[in-house]
């Protein structure tokens, strides 16, 4: 009878790759269903860069990027505006980002940074961009805002669902629904630079 | 305004004015890619918006893609395409 000394332990043998690196995947997918994934975009704009464009190109640059919600948010503090309008397009960039949406052909309107009461943004996609992200099956966005030192930054997370999984309806915000933002407000943590943009 | 040489000298001008490149637009490739010169989203949609003003034309949604302002010539193809050229 051979008795095993008290510290000797089997060893235990190396995992597959395979399992390690779905348990490393498990790890960092806190809260994801299988199949479910997260994409996230981000970008910076000067602040002075956007005050140039107004300046150069007039109402044809705002008309073109913005719509008439974003420029009457932006507008609230007039002294604010241009950062205000730079952290807007940092938002449609890091969504096109997110998406990937460079090559979509979509335009900037598509992309609609909408703002509650608190200063909580949303976004709102329509038309081409609506369908491209239905098709990649987004499920939830959160978008999140800043600027500092004259730069205008944002953040866009999207949450999307497995190919064929569905979405509830009603969350897409294209032209169909409107008043039903496909984007959730970032956590409460960035509140404050919600807040203030 | 239909003649590539004209074309790819207005194009030249607009980057020049809007493009924000590191690099000389007018000793710069027209195969040269814009974004590896300098030029950032922000800059791409003054450099469209400074075509338009020069060219009388409008760039649909369709073109408003990463690649139609990639480099000289293949914003000189989607000027073509605008111009009927």
């Amino acid at each position: 009878m051979v008795v095993n000394p008290p510290f000797a332990r089997t060893p235990t043998p190396p995992a597959p790759v395979d399992a390690k690196a779905a348990a490393l995947a498990a790890a960092c997918r806190p809260g994801l269903t299988s199949g479910e994934r997260l994409r996230v975009g981000i970008d910076t704009v000067e602040v002075a860069g956007i005050e140039t464009s107004i300046d150069a190109f007039g109402d044809r640059f705002e008309q073109r990027l913005f719509t008439d919600h974003e420029r009457e948010a932006a507008g609230r503090v007039p002294a604010r505006r241009a950062e205000r309008l730079a952290a807007r397009f940092a938002a449609k960039e890091a969504l096109i980002k997110a998406l990937s949406l460079a090559e979509a052909g979509v335009g900037w309107r598509d992309i609609e940074v909408c703002s509650a009461a608190d200063g909580t943004p949303s976004v709102r996609l329509h038309g081409l961009a609506a369908a491209h992200a239905d098709a990649a099956g987004v499920a939830e966005l959160a978008v999140s805002l800043s600027h500092d030192g004259g730069q205008a930054c944002a953040v866009v997370v999207a949450l999307c669902h497995p190919p064929g999984a569905g979405r509830p309806r009603g969350k897409l915000g294209d032209d169909s629904l409107p008043g039903t933002p496909l984007a959730t407000a970032a956590p409460s943590h960035h509140a404050d630079a919600l807040t203030t943009t | 305004m239909t003649d590539p040489s004209e074309i790819d000298a207005g194009i030249r001008a607009v980057l020049k004015q809007h493009g924000r490149l590191s690099q000389d637009a007018e000793a710069l490739p027209a195969e040269a890619d814009l974004y590896q010169a300098g030029m950032s989203s922000h800059a791409s949609v003054n450099v469209m918006l400074g075509l338009e003003g020069r060219f009388d034309v409008e760039f649909p949604d369709r073109l408003l893609t990463r690649s139609v302002f990639s480099s000289i010539a293949a914003i000189r193809a989607a000027l073509s395409e605008l111009l009927g050229a």
